[in-house]
């Protein structure tokens, strides 16, 4: 045993106390939350972490947040030395070139005092509706990140366990939705104490020299087991690269570049070869980039192990200041997570010649976007609706891809029912259904992409569109099909039909139809190896129409008599 | 159904109630017989196999074998698991789904959600109806009700025709906002029911009232897929009975903790869905009403499972956010049905330890089940599970294993933990207190899920712990919860039954309607409630069940604008003048923040209705157990040394849990043996017995 005096029943034990104490922070943040971004979509963040830094818990929020939390901290402390903390204290930031992310989450942290020593820090991290950008939301189109809210360097909002009038005032008067800000904000504080309660009764239950050794321990296993599993892979570089399709003010694309360096136990992620930052915000500070590797090297290496401080370990990620992924001021950034999408899955693709079990073709790749700002005739209330649509994914060695699943960014975002928007909104929906051979076809085929139409209810009204992966539509993998990109049109069959993926308050009025189309996820394998009993189900169920069997899968007619 | 009227039940010796529980390995029945001279209450269990698929064969065979004269049986309450087995292994019918048109790949997409999210092989759950049966019907309703376009019902005929062609066996309908208006899926489903009469088919309205149109599809579906097997099921069992000259009533358990007859549970069967582990949390709740606990966290420990639900200020918790084969893996399926707020864990005496490639050490969820069981059983289980640690460490009696009825091999119990000690390099008795430790630490998990997670503090609360293994670790849990107090029932390991015999004839009706609380909107709430009233009445009129025996509890689902947790509130009775409403809105804000730790200052609107109507159907009367005067040392068996795992090894004294008597009382270290379980008290504990033969164990 490594330890000595410490069985490896308790470090189970102390282990899976700090899980359920992250899962308990979770919950107070969930439940208390005000905005359904929060609490329905789960786009938020929970950790737990000891004195220098290291995650003891995490749970469930949005993976690309996978261990970014500390950032926060670690930049506090820089700023305002070891002293700074004081019992009691919560402190929020979001600024985009600490955080990574973009200013709509907002980080909360406060340090952890047990005795009088400090011990650790819970932190989270949410998703605000507004930030007082230009636009309701954030912008589309912004240029420099001054367009896109309020920025927070650390900023105490609990002093000694007192809320700070003034901050949390500042703060909303600074959002369109005054009050909803508020209401997170409460439920972030409610969050970061659980954290603190919760590390104070682990200290006090365990001892803190118990804890410590257990910590250690389980660090240590989590290293180990890692960098097993990195010595497996075949020694070598490995290159991949894709584009998105501009950055929301041009028509350029927009270059990710990744070498992948696998060196005995250890593992290199290189991005700097990617792209100068963009005058459009589809740039991410480098805090995210790292974070999106993270994920990357979680899907093949460790998916099952939960993350703890000694993850990582064994994985170096470069990153390119200046570059759309080490953004400097004052590049904007709210679409930070659209290259990281391509990315995580770049990062796949090179090494998916050595690791062909663990690898998938590309997914449809981003949150593709739809916002619709206006005055409900209802109530004579403004509105907006902002929601992220569900898309194919690729297939991998023994299995389709998923029809119809979030994009890998946002984790277990769950969407937003019809009826429930049809409610809230003045809108219609007509219909969501799966979108026939949209996924690349394959051996093993590439989930379907949906169609999701919407139609106007009330007078006036404005549309915010942000669709991508046109241009590098999702990949196969060894033979396998490119699924269909995304698209987007406007009044489809009526005299003006337009088509576009991106767009800014583009005016809609009573009876227009905005229908959404996602793209499908990338195959696996030759379509023309396809078992014939999965090619007829997919004719029977319309995933695949006999058009696409007869030219891609090569069926030919006498079989489709059958 | 025959009624036994009230003059034959006077003029029998004695009142006879009983319970029977079809479990995944045995069934139960369980009856008590209440004496009318002496007011004594004798319990009487018996046990038979399970028999799928055929389930009412064993229910019928535990009923004959017990010895009871089925025509003297006054009431039987029936819980079974016919319909959750149905569902999970897959053995429903072939079902079709007839929707709106546009919408027939909500079931299929769900909500598009990827709780395992480091998985690039995440696998949604598959649609239980597959795309090439979801069928679309033109015709479209408001939010609020009202018709958008009209329904069109030519396309019918040539739909049914096909799933007729199909084998379609059941039919599951759901239409949008057909929880504001049902008038369009009744429409189809009277359409239906006219082309196809023989077919088995489901409107979600029939089901649920509330908003979501995917997890009303689900809910309709699931039910459409199990409606005809657990009819079938129904049918033969009440038949059956009947065959063998049972006059009495029967009720079958509901997953609301009430029972209903059998006729409207065939109508809607998916209601039986946790019909098992829903009385046994309805016991606990009627248990603290006993003996004034009404704060109780109550757990369920059995051989596969650990089931835990919180009971607040005597209230079992009913949801109808209730979700099948959800995990941290899965998104799962929801079922919209009222369903007692419980957390289920793969946790129980049969759970087996193994140690995982990385050198940890994990207790379950596999379970050994009965066959081959635990390696204790000497039928050939090679793995070590929860029981053979507790026998290794001395708590359970190796020389009165399960009652004395099996031999407890302890040489296969060695061989079992053998490896797992030396993969943990410990020595045996070390890895045997690891597995308890574990397993104490996944069932203390599950304790804080139902209670921490969701702002109640366990210090709060009393411990009830049942099944064939609650007494074993209740009071190692409520120690590490901070709890004072835990109580074990008197024959705990059957404690479910007791819970079916004091339920009431149950329905909870959930409605999503959006009110605002203007001051002068009480009128609007108060129809609203009216037609939920008047919609129950008529339905138990239709059943012979005369209004006055009737309660309702009526609830406001309130939360703030826009946001998504509503919280329910009491609506007070009488007319909700504006004062009313301002009331209902206070009462919201002080529920809310105890909830959720804060209040917001922002407008509150209403969402809908939770309506609880309820009849007594003639429960238990639970009686005192009489007092021999025997002395506590008539109920001791030799003592023996007890590994108390973190707490090190004592001398405890062991008593025979059948001779306990009220008023006795004794300290830990000590066990209390009877033939259905084992309850361990720890150094320090305190053990008092109550009136009702209950155990009270109090912490220091």
């Amino acid at each position: 045993m490594a330890t000595g005096t410490l069985d490896p029943i308790t470090t189970e034990i102390v282990r899976s106390a700090f899980t359920a104490a992250a899962d308990e922070m979770n919950a107070t943040l969930i439940r208390s939350a005000y905005t359904p971004i929060i609490y329905e979509m789960k786009d938020c963040s929970v950790a737990l972490l000891d004195a220098e830094h290291r995650v003891l818990g995490q749970s469930a929020g949005l993976p690309i947040f996978l261990g970014n939390l500390e950032i926060c901290t670690r930049i506090c402390e820089e700023m305002y030395g070891r002293d700074g903390w004081e019992p009691g204290d919560v402190w929020i930031m979001n600024d985009s070139y600490m955080t990574g992310t973009h200013l709509n989450d907002m980080t909360a942290f406060g340090p952890i005092f047990v005795d009088g020593e400090l011990t650790g820090f819970a932190a989270c991290r949410a998703h605000w509706l507004d930030v007082g950008a230009k636009d309701p939301g954030g912008p589309m189109d912004s240029t420099e990140i001054y367009q896109e809210g309020i920025r927070l360097g650390p900023l105490k909002v609990v002093e000694r366990g007192r809320q700070r009038r003034d901050v949390t005032d500042l703060l909303a008067r600074n959002s369109r939705f005054g009050y909803p800000a508020a209401g997170d904000l409460g439920a972030q504080i409610a969050c970061v104490r659980t954290g603190q309660r919760r590390l104070e009764a682990i200290v006090e239950k365990y001892g803190r020299e118990t804890l410590e050794a257990a910590r250690d321990e389980i660090f240590a296993q989590t290293e180990r087991l890692e960098r097993t599993l990195v010595a497996a892979i075949p020694d070598g570089v490995y290159h991949a690269q894709g584009c998105i399709d501009d950055d929301g003010t041009s028509d350029e694309p927009v270059w990710v570049r990744v070498v992948v360096t696998v060196a005995g136990e250890e593992m290199t992620i290189d991005v700097t070869g990617s792209d100068d930052a963009r005058r459009g915000p589809i740039n991410c500070g480098e805090a995210q980039a790292i974070s999106a590797c993270r994920v990357a090297y979680k899907l093949l290496i460790n998916p099952d192990n939960p993350p703890d401080g000694g993850a990582f370990r064994p994985l170096s990620v470069n990153v390119r200041p200046g570059s759309l992924l080490g953004a400097e001021e004052p590049y904007p950034c709210q679409w930070y997570f659209t290259p990281l999408g391509l990315l995580i899955d770049l990062v796949v693709k090179a090494l998916a010649d050595v690791l062909p079990e663990q690898a998938a073709g590309a997914s449809y790749g981003d949150s593709m976007i739809i916002g619709l700002a206006g005055v409900d005739p209802r109530n004579g209330r403004p509105f907006f609706d902002l929601e992220p649509t569900v898309g194919g994914w690729g297939a991998w060695q023994g299995s389709d891809g998923e029809d119809g699943l979030i994009n890998n960014v946002n984790g277990s975002l769950k969407d937003l029912p019809i009826e429930v928007l049809e409610t809230k909104f003045p809108l219609r929906m007509t219909e969501y259904s799966f979108r026939a051979d949209s996924g690349g076809a394959g051996r093993w085929r590439g989930g379907n992409g949906v169609i999701r139409e919407y139609t106007m209810d009330c007078d006036q009204a404005e549309l915010f569109l942000w669709f991508e992966r046109a241009k590098t539509p999702a990949w196969g993998l060894f033979g396998g099909g490119t699924a269909t990109p995304p698209a987007v049109v406007l009044n489809p069959g009526h005299g003006d039909q337009r088509t576009m993926l991106k767009a800014s308050r583009v005016p809609l009025s009573r009876g227009d139809v905005i229908r959404t189309m996602t793209g499908g996820g990338g195959g696996y394998g030759s379509p023309t190896e396809r078992d014939s009993d999965a090619l007829s189900r997919d004719i029977r169920a319309g995933h695949v129409t006999a058009d696409v069997a007869r030219t891609i899968y090569g069926l030919n007619a006498e079989e489709q008599q059958q | 159904m025959t009624k036994m009227n009230n003059e034959q039940v006077a003029a029998s010796a004695a009142t006879i109630r009983a319970a029977t529980d079809v479990g995944g390995t045995f069934t139960d029945l369980v009856y008590f017989v209440t004496d009318h001279s002496t007011g004594e209450q004798r319990v009487v269990t018996a046990k038979a196999n399970t028999t799928p698929p055929d389930f009412e064969r064993g229910v019928l065979e535990v009923l004959m074998r017990s010895g009871i004269r089925i025509g003297e049986i006054n009431s039987l309450a029936h819980g079974t698991t016919v319909v959750i087995n149905a569902i999970a292994e897959r053995k429903g019918v072939l079902t079709g789904l007839i929707t709106t048109r546009g919408f027939r790949d909500s079931l299929e997409i769900a909500r598009g959600n990827r709780p395992d999210f480091f998985n690039l092989h995440y696998v949604k759950p598959e649609p239980f109806v597959p795309r090439y049966l979801r069928r679309e019907v033109e015709g479209r309703l408001a939010q609020d009700g009202s018709e958008r376009w009209p329904l069109q019902l030519d396309e019918l005929p040539a739909i049914i025709d096909d799933f007729r062609h199909e084998g379609v066996q059941a039919i599951a309908i759901c239409l949008l906002h057909s929880y504001a208006n049902p008038a369009h899926e009744r429409a189809v489903l009277e359409h239906v029911r006219n082309l196809w009469p023989e077919v088995s088919v489901v409107a979600s309205h029939q089901i649920t009232r509330e908003w979501r149109e995917y997890e009303r599809t689900s809910t309709a579906v699931l039910s459409a897929y199990v409606q005809p097997i657990a009819e079938r099921y129904l049918t033969r069992l009440s038949g059956g009975m009947r065959e063998r000259g049972f006059g009495g009533q029967l009720y079958i358990v509901q997953s609301n903790c009430g029972v209903d007859s059998v006729e409207k549970t065939s109508e809607v069967p998916i209601t039986m869905v946790e019909s098992g582990p829903a009385s046994g949390f309805w016991g606990a709740a009627e248990l603290g009403r006993l003996i004034g606990e009404s704060n109780v966290l109550a757990l369920d420990i059995g051989g596969t499972t650990a089931k835990c639900s919180l009971i607040e200020g005597g209230q079992v918790k009913i949801t109808s956010d209730y979700w099948i084969e959800r995990s941290r893996l899965s998104a799962g399926y929801p079922i919209l049905v009222p369903v007692v707020d419980l957390v289920e864990i793969g946790q129980g005496g049969g759970s087996i330890a193994w140690v995982d490639d990385f050198g940890k050490l994990h207790v379950g969820p596999q379970s050994a089940g009965a066959l081959p069981g635990p390696a204790a059983y000497g039928r050939g289980g090679t793995a070590a599970t929860t029981t053979d640690a507790n026998l290794a460490l001395g708590r359970i009696d190796r020389d009165y294993f399960c009652g004395g009825e099996i031999e407890a091999d302890m040489d296969s119990v060695e061989r079992a933990l053998g490896p797992i000690a030396g993969r943990l390099g410990l020595d045996i008795t070390e890895a045997a207190r690891g597995i308890v430790r574990i397993a104490n630490n996944n069932m203390v998990n599950a304790l804080k899920l139902v209670s921490l997670n969701r702002g109640y503090d366990p210090r709060d609360f009393t411990l009830v712990a049942f099944g064939g293994g609650g007494g074993m670790h209740a009071a190692a849990l409520a120690a590490e919860l901070g709890m004072r107090k835990v109580v074990i029932p008197r024959a705990a390991e059957v404690f479910s039954a007791w819970g079916m015999l004091m339920s009431d004839l149950r329905r909870d009706y959930f409605i999503t309607r959006l009110v605002s609380l203007a001051p002068d909107q009480g009128a609007a709430i108060r129809a609203l409630l009216r037609e939920a009233v008047d919609g129950a009445l008529t339905q138990f009129s239709d059943e012979g069940i005369e209004p006055e025996r009737i309660s309702f509890r009526q609830y406001g689902r309130l939360r703030y604008e826009n946001q998504e947790h509503s919280v329910e509130v009491p609506i007070p009775d009488g007319q909700l003048h504006a004062v009313a409403i301002k009331d209902l809105i206070d009462s919201f804000h002080q529920a809310y923040e105890r909830e959720y730790t804060y209040r917001l200052d922002a407008p509150v609107e209403f969402v809908g209705l939770h309506v609880v109507a309820s009849a007594e159907v003639g429960k238990l009367e639970p009686t005192r157990l009489a007092v021999t005067g025997r002395s506590l040392e008539d109920t001791r068996r030799p003592n023996r040394l007890v590994d108390y795992a973190t707490e090190g090894i004592h001398e405890a004294a062991i008593y025979t849990g059948e001779l306990l008597e009220p008023g006795m009382s004794f300290p830990g270290p000590a066990v209390v043996e009877t033939k259905g379980t084992t309850v361990v008290v720890h150094p320090g504990n305190e053990l008092t017995v109550d009136d009702y033969g209950n155990l009270h164990i109090t912490l220091s």
